[in-house]
């Protein structure tokens, strides 16, 4: 059984007056897409494509309008809530900072998850320097507040928390499009080294190709809300079909081939 | 005297990332608005605390030998018509015009938060029926409010505060709620909503704390605005009646006599605007000391 299934979901916002009829605006129009176990989704698509209310659908923050998303075969929102969710899947946001809580210090923010989940054993201080370092933070950095450290390192925090709970399943919507280059490597870095450790599975939305290329194995291109392509990622790069993707492949620059995680 | 938002865009709440509790601090050294507005808070509440304890004379008892004495050895700030000691009856007077000012603000801070807080969880028909509602408070004027209650309910002190509250809170409802709508939409909330928080928890440990920052600026505001408007209700005699001090009603009581004795109308007016002013001062000082970008610069 697959751990993720999208299946033919469509979603629609309601129009401007957010009343009935007159059309509203259609965000996704009937995507699929299906990841096994341990494996790697990449998304990419340009700004408005969708990519973010697919990553809303997939976690369970927003209903789709049509079709079903399943976690291990489970309808996401029927038969499994938001709370049942938490130690299955999480998402990383593009705006590390946004996602942190400004007045909670870091160590606050990365016990979070445990205090909700009323395991209080794991939110102890020495379980967070544990996880800070895992993820390649200093544990000095728990009593500081997000305003006070940099975008590397925020990332990093964000992803620290959203492994908290174990998920087998990390959503990244753009993780690293706010970091410059070497930045953003490390973080490449880091995603690669925890699913080698963890068993994780992945779905990366980006907007270029680089992060992707690297941390998938398979491909969808969305474009105006449709998936146009979807294969492995390799052969969809090199073979593009459709119009957007060989664009796409044409005008994007390669990042410079890794030097080390 | 009404204090509904009226508030220049310079002291206009902010929001953002927060300073550690050192930060706040260091930013409060050699701020001097902040230090003359707090050193000036702390000494009318302090007094206003231990009246009871100072060595005045009687502010009630009548000497009609010594009417209308001009400020001197036996009595500091003079006496007025009855031969009262001045200084006592605005000293004494501070304890109203800060308990009413503190806890009708209290009040309609609270009212107004709880009201805000349902309006921007409460969706499509909730919301609207509060927030209209509170337009229609938000547009009477506060003084003019309270005179109406007051009219109805009879005056005196408790009446004086509820008919403030009364009138004081749409303010802190409709601020509320305008953050509550846009700190809910935030990824941090979502974050903990998908690691499985309750929206009761989301409520008190992500949205009440970024949401209430502003109100701290309007408190402010809204105390020095009660306090204006309970010297105006007592000056037009709904507040507190005579024979107890209050700061309108002794300048109402010597308006006719500043050419006599000026000081029973400077000693009042001077310590209502200057309470008035330590709170709107504060509330400035405070809106600063807590907008983050005032300080570290951001991304």
């Amino acid at each position: 059984m697959p751990l993720l299934e999208v299946e033919n979901v469509s979603k629609i916002f309601p129009g401007r007056s957010g009343s009935r009829g007159a059309g509203g605006n259609v965000a996704l129009h009937n995507v699929s897409l299906t990841l096994e176990k341990g494996g790697s989704l990449g998304i990419i698509g340009e700004s408005g494509a969708g990519k973010t209310t697919l990553a809303s659908l997939i976690v369970g923050l927003e209903q789709p309008s049509q079709g079903k998303v399943r976690l291990d075969g489970a309808v996401v929102g029927e038969q499994i809530t938001l709370a049942e969710m938490a130690g299955r899947v999480q998402l990383v946001w593009q705006d590390a900072a946004g996602s942190l809580d400004p007045r909670m210090r870091i160590g606050a923010a990365l016990a979070e998850p445990f205090r909700i989940q009323g395991m209080m054993e794991r939110g102890r201080p020495e379980a967070i320097s544990g996880m800070m370092e895992e993820v390649g933070l200093s544990p000095a950095l728990a009593r500081r507040y997000p305003h006070e450290l940099s975008g590397g390192e925020l990332q990093r925090a964000v992803i620290a928390r959203a492994l908290a709970l174990e998920p087998a399943l990390l959503i990244c919507d753009e993780p690293a499009s706010a970091l410059d280059a070497r930045l953003k490597r490390q973080i490449i870095g880091l995603l690669e080294r925890l699913r080698g450790e963890r068993g994780l599975s992945y779905v990366i939305i980006a907007h270029d190709v680089g992060m992707v290329r690297e941390l998938t194995s398979e491909l969808a291109i969305l474009y105006r809300g449709e998936v146009v392509e979807a294969g492995p990622t390799d052969a969809v790069l090199s073979g593009p079909r459709h119009p957007y993707t060989q664009e796409l492949i044409a005008s994007v620059p390669r990042l410079p081939r890794r030097q080390a995680g | 005297m009404d204090n509904s938002g009226q508030i220049p865009a310079a002291w206009g709440p902010a929001s953002g990332p927060e300073l550690s509790d050192a930060g706040i601090w260091r930013h409060l050294r050699g701020n001097s608005t902040i230090i003359f507005a707090g050193v000036l808070a702390l000494t009318i509440a302090l007094t206003a605390l231990l009246v009871p304890l100072l060595p005045l004379q009687d502010p009630l008892l009548p000497d009609y030998t010594n009417v209308l004495q001009a400020p001197g050895a036996g009595h500091l700030l003079g006496t007025d018509l009855h031969g009262r000691d001045e200084l006592s009856r605005v000293l004494w007077a501070s304890r109203t015009s800060l308990l009413v000012g503190l806890f009708a603000t209290g009040l309609a801070l609270v009212a107004g938060v709880a009201v805000g807080g349902l309006a921007g969880y409460g969706g499509r028909y909730i919301d609207p029926v509060l927030m209209r509602t509170t337009d229609i408070f938000l547009s009477f004027p506060v003084i003019l409010g309270a005179i109406a209650i007051l009219a109805i309910f009879g005056t005196g002190r408790r009446n004086v505060f509820f008919a403030i509250a009364f009138f004081a809170w749409p303010i802190f409802a409709r601020v509320f709620r305008s953050r509550v709508l846009s700190v809910r939409e935030r990824e941090y909330v979502k974050a903990a909503r998908l690691l499985g928080a309750s929206e009761r928890r989301i409520f008190f440990t992500h949205v009440l704390p970024n949401a209430a920052g502003p109100l701290i600026t309007y408190t402010a505001m809204a105390v020095a605005g009660a306090i204006l408007a309970e010297a105006g209700l007592s000056f037009i005699g709904l507040g507190v009646q005579p024979p107890y001090p209050a700061w309108g009603l002794m300048l109402a009581e010597s308006m006719g006599l500043f050419e006599r004795a000026p000081w029973l109308v400077l000693a009042p007016g001077l310590a209502v605007t200057l309470t008035s002013l330590s709170f709107i001062l504060l509330g400035a000082a405070a809106t600063r000391a807590m907008d983050p970008r005032d300080r570290s610069g951001g991304r």
